[in-house]
This record gives structure tokens, C-alpha cells and sequence, in this order.
């Protein structure tokens, strides 16, 4: 193979004058949106002030989980049970707006690091949403959910800064049958660096103006100032904004900035999970690492280790490399469960290495926390005890 | 919203979207992926409250953005978790041997894939792309002669320029 068969070949990839275009306008509209985005950030903060005066605590008491939830995480129903000691709340809270549209908050999970919400939203009556017919919702919506996240001393440890810009498809689960598609691409942070998603649901009824998603959220862990973000207390207000059409290039605003509706709601102190303090080191590749915690909840797998600052580099480990890490998760019967990333949160240390890097993993089926024996990485075992 | 005029921020966009779309192919090896990613990092240049030094600044720049950018999305937990096999149906090669080098590249790990693009096709030295990508010069040497070696084994299994 010669130079000019490899320049060729990169000649061709080379974009045609509609896509430069295209992309240009959208990127264009984008900066529109922007600008009118700061108002409305202004406005919402008034509103999430005055919202939060009326916070009800939501350490409800479950007395059941709604299924589309259980088949998201894969839960049987004799599982659902253990799941539902993630929940937040049960009951469902609606907002109707002057524009006919509703959104109903169904549900919210969460643990330590993460929190999740089932959220329905309802056209008005009459109203035919501009989604073609057989086509993936993820190709064609993109949703505008903002989000505000305090500790549980009111500290703000997450906001959302830019509305979310593309659209993902994601993957069909393996348990439950419900396809699940990414709705939006990641977000960015204000404050915090963590990171939010929506992922469409099947039972979705576009032709009947009815989309359901799951939001949620996973914490980051970046800045040395947010060591304490961990959701547990923490105060989070999720609020839905619209959602853009890409077919037609609409987006509807569920309400004039003033009237945005936020919803509250106050976090479980309470650990769903169990964190496990391991303090050891932990040989990944030719670097060694100090593994801190293991962390083991119904809705995650996540360990932390600190990086010594003169690792060159934050991708010189090789933590995407599915035969070197080699996850496992180990049960009391011998059988081990694999687990898949969940928001690729891995490399959030700072660019000097220091600092404390998190990883998010997801069992590819429910487990039972309690039958978990061990947690296996990079060769090595790690009892969780 | 940043130090630059829209028509400032178009003007940008025309001198380097070419580039900044390949790059983030190459990284991406999907269009509407490469075409988002192309946009973000143009949002970014939106956001700037700094003017570039120079046009070598700029172009610098973008490079280095577009490859975190891509990076980024890389690590994306929903984007480990989906088959990628149709990501490239949208492209079309007017000549068939193209298409067999760009398996074969795609093939490659993305920093292989990204140095291959700047030395070869953008014509960067080794130090050269070291430096705007923060990179030891031995290590970006190391992947060049890396990718050169893979990419000639798997072509020729593939027979290429054989036929």
C-alpha cells in the first residue's frame, strides 16, 4: 500500500457541501437556542427557588415499583421487590401546563451515585406530534429536561448547562423486552461533572402523543470540591422543558419560561447500596493504583481508586480494555455476573492524574446485592464483606 | 455569548470544517456521529472568550478539540454497550479499494487511526502532533510505526493490491 492509496481513501471522507451546511445550520439554531436558554436559566432559578420553599421529603414509604422500571434493570418480579428499596417515591406528581402538554413523574430510584426517574409526557388532546410512523423516537426527539442537584447541605453540586443536542440509539435490553434507545446526548455541567441522559421506552405512544422516558443521572467526581456530591439527602429538581422534532426541525416549549414546572424532591439519606472501604492496591497494567471503595447497589456496580500524579497520563490505563479488565462479579453459588459501563464516567480524575477516579458498571442482569460475594478486576479479587 | 460575531464564527467554520469532520470520522467511524461530534466542537469555538492567536493556533486547536470531543463520546457507556456495524452504510466509496483501506483503518485503534490522518493526510511531523496532543514524541512515533505495521498485515491478508 502506497501513501497516496491511504490519502485517497481519507480524500473520501472528506464532507460534501450539504452536510457543511447542514450541520453549520444546525449549529447555527443551536446558538439561537443558547441565548434564549439564558434567560430562561435566570428565570427557572427564580422558580426552583420558590419551588423548593414547598419541598416535600421523600423517604416514602414502597409499597410497589412500577414495571417499566423493573424491566429497565432487568428485575423478575420476585426481584422487583429488592429493587424497589431504591425507590424515592412512589406516588405519581403531575403538572398540567397552560399549553395542554402534562408530565407525570412516576417514579424516581437512586442510591449513592445515581438517581433515575420515569417520567411520561402527554401531548396536548388534538395535537399530532411530527414523528413519522416506524421510526426510532431516538432518531427523531431530542428532549430538553434541565436538572438542579444540592447536597444534602444545600450545596449545588450539579447543574445543567447546555439543552442536550443529539440523539443516540442505545441498545434493547436483554430481560425485560423493553427496547430502550438514548434519547439525548450527554450534557454540560455548570457545576458538577456528572452526567445526564433519557432513554426512550417502548411503551411509548408517539401516534397517540404520549412519550415515557427514564432520566437519570449519574455524579462525577472532577473536582477535588465536590468530593462530597453523593447523592444520598441530596435535593434534586428535574425540569422539563420541550423536546425538538428533527424531521420537521420544531421544538414545542412546554410553557413560557416563567412558567416552567419544576419537580422536587429530597433523596433518601439512607443507602440503598452498601460501600465497601477497600484501601488496597490494585495493579492495572504496569500501574498501580490505590482501589478505595467498591460500591454495590440495586441499580450499580462502581468502584473509585486514586491515581499516583506521575502516571503520564489519564488514558494510559487501560480501562476500556474489556480482556484486561476483566469485571466479574461473583456470586455465593460460584456464578459470576458481568457487568457493562454505565456512563463511561472513568476518566474524571484531573488532567494532573490526581484526584479521585470513579467508575460506573451495570450487572447485565439484576442481582441480588446480598448473594454478591466478591468483585473481580484487572486480575484481582476484592471480597465485598 | 463568545469573543466572536457569528459572521467571525462562520468564517471559522468554513476555513475548518473539512477538517474537523474527518477527524472526528476517523475517530467516530459513523457520519452522524462524526457530524455531531463536528458540531459541538464548533460550539465550543462559540464559547471561546478568547480570540485565536493565529489561523496555526486555530487549526491546532480544533484538532486537539475534536479529538477529546470524540474521545469523550468513545467512552460513552451507551455507545460500548450498541453494535456499530452499520455506522459506515452512509458512506459511499467511488472506488472499492478505498473502502477495503478504510476497513482496515477502522480496524485500527482510534490513536493509531488519528495519527495515520494527521501525519499522513495533514502532513503534522511526529513532534509535531506530539505536541498539540500532549503526547510523548517517542509515543506518537511508536503508534505511527505501530499502525503502518498492522494496516500493511491486514491488507495484504485482505489481498489487497494484489488483484
Amino acid at each position: 500500500m502506497e501513501q497516496r492509496d491511504l490519502n485517497r481513501m481519507f480524500d473520501a471522507l472528506a464532507p460534501t457541501q450539504e452536510q457543511e451546511q447542514a450541520v453549520l445550520d444546525r449549529l447555527l439554531q443551536t446558538e439561537r437556542k443558547g441565548n434564549s436558554m439564558k434567560k430562561l436559566k435566570k428565570l427557572t432559578v427564580l422558580g426552583i427557588a420558590a419551588a423548593l420553599m414547598v419541598i416535600s421529603c421523600a423517604a416514602a414509604v414502597v409499597t410497589g415499583l412500577d414495571q417499566r422500571l423493573a424491566d429497565y434493570f432487568g428485575a423478575s418480579p420476585e426481584q422487583a421487590e429488592q429493587l424497589s428499596t431504591a425507590a424515592a417515591t412512589q406516588d405519581p406528581v403531575s403538572h398540567t401546563y397552560n399549553s395542554g402538554w402534562t408530565v407525570q413523574i412516576s417514579q424516581v430510584l437512586s442510591d449513592r451515585y445515581i438517581v433515575a426517574a420515569l417520567i411520561d409526557f402527554t401531548a396536548p388532546e388534538g395535537m399530532v406530534l411530527p414523528i413519522p410512523e416506524d421510526t426510532e423516537l431516538s432518531r427523531e426527539l431530542t428532549l430538553m429536561v434541565d436538572y438542579r442537584i444540592e447536597d444534602k447541605d444545600g450545596n449545588l453540586i450539579a447543574s445543567l448547562k447546555d439543552a442536550p443536542r443529539s440523539v443516540k440509539p442505545d441498545r434493547v435490553s436483554e430481560g425485560g423486552g423493553l427496547k430502550v434507545y438514548t434519547v439525548e446526548s450527554w450534557s454540560y455541567e455548570k457545576e458538577g461533572d456528572g452526567l445526564a441522559n433519557c432513554l426512550y421506552l417502548e411503551d411509548s405512544e408517539p401516534e397517540q402523543g404520549r412519550i415515557s422516558v427514564m432520566w437519570k443521572y449519574v455524579r462525577g467526581t472532577k473536582f477535588q470540591n465536590y468530593a462530597n456530591d453523593e447523592l444520598l439527602g441530596a435535593r434534586v429538581s428535574i425540569i422539563p422543558k420541550g423536546m425538538t422534532f428533527r424531521s420537521t426541525h420544531e421544538t414545542v416549549y412546554f410553557a413560557e419560561e416563567a412558567e416552567l414546572w419544576s419537580y422536587d424532591i429530597t433523596l433518601s439519606e439512607s443507602d440503598s447500596g452498601s460501600l465497601y472501604s477497600i484501601e488496597t492496591p490494585l495493579k492495572i497494567a504496569e500501574h498501580e493504583v490505590e482501589l478505595k471503595t467498591i460500591y454495590l447497589s440495586p441499580l450499580e456496580l462502581a468502584y473509585e481508586f486514586q491515581r499516583s500524579p506521575e502516571l503520564p497520563s489519564s488514558y494510559a490505563i487501560p480501562l476500556y480494555d474489556k480482556e484486561a479488565r476483566a469485571y466479574a462479579i461473583n456470586l455465593a453459588d460460584g456464578s459470576s455476573v458481568a457487568v457493562k459501563d454505565n456512563f463511561g464516567l472513568s476518566a474524571t480524575a484531573s488532567e494532573s492524574g490526581e484526584g479521585i477516579n470513579h467508575v460506573g458498571l451495570y450487572p447485565v442482569e439484576f442481582i441480588d446485592p446480598e448473594k454478591v460475594v466478591s468483585f473481580s478486576l484487572f486480575g484481582q479479587t476484592f471480597a465485598l464483606k | 455569548m463568545g469573543v466572536y460575531s457569528r459572521e467571525e464564527i462562520e468564517a471559522i467554520y468554513r476555513r475548518n470544517f473539512k477538517l474537523v469532520y474527518q477527524i472526528c470520522l476517523v475517530m467516530m467511524k459513523s457520519v452522524p456521529d462524526a457530524e455531531d461530534a463536528a458540531q459541538t466542537v464548533f460550539g465550543r469555538v462559540m464559547e471561546r472568550d478568547t480570540p485565536f492567536r493565529d489561523p496555526e493556533h486555530e487549526k491546532a486547536w480544533l484538532i486537539v478539540t475534536a479529538r477529546n470531543e470524540c474521545r469523550d463520546q468513545l467512552k460513552h457507556w451507551w455507545r460500548r454497550c450498541r453494535e456499530d456495524a452499520s455506522a459506515l452504510d452512509a458512506l459511499v466509496w467511488e472506488q472499492p479499494q478505498d473502502g477495503l483501506v478504510w476497513d482496515q483503518v477502522a480496524a485500527l485503534p482510534d490513536k493509531h487511526r488519528l495519527v495515520l490522518f494527521l501525519h499522513y493526510y495533514q502532513g503534522y511531523a511526529t513532534d509535531e502532533i506530539a505536541q498539540m496532543l500532549g503526547d510523548n514524541p517517542s509515543t506518537v512515533r511508536s503508534r505511527l510505526v505501530q499502525a503502518r505495521k498492522k494496516l500493511k498485515l491486514r491488507l495484504e491478508a485482505e489481498g489487497y493490491g494484489t488483484t
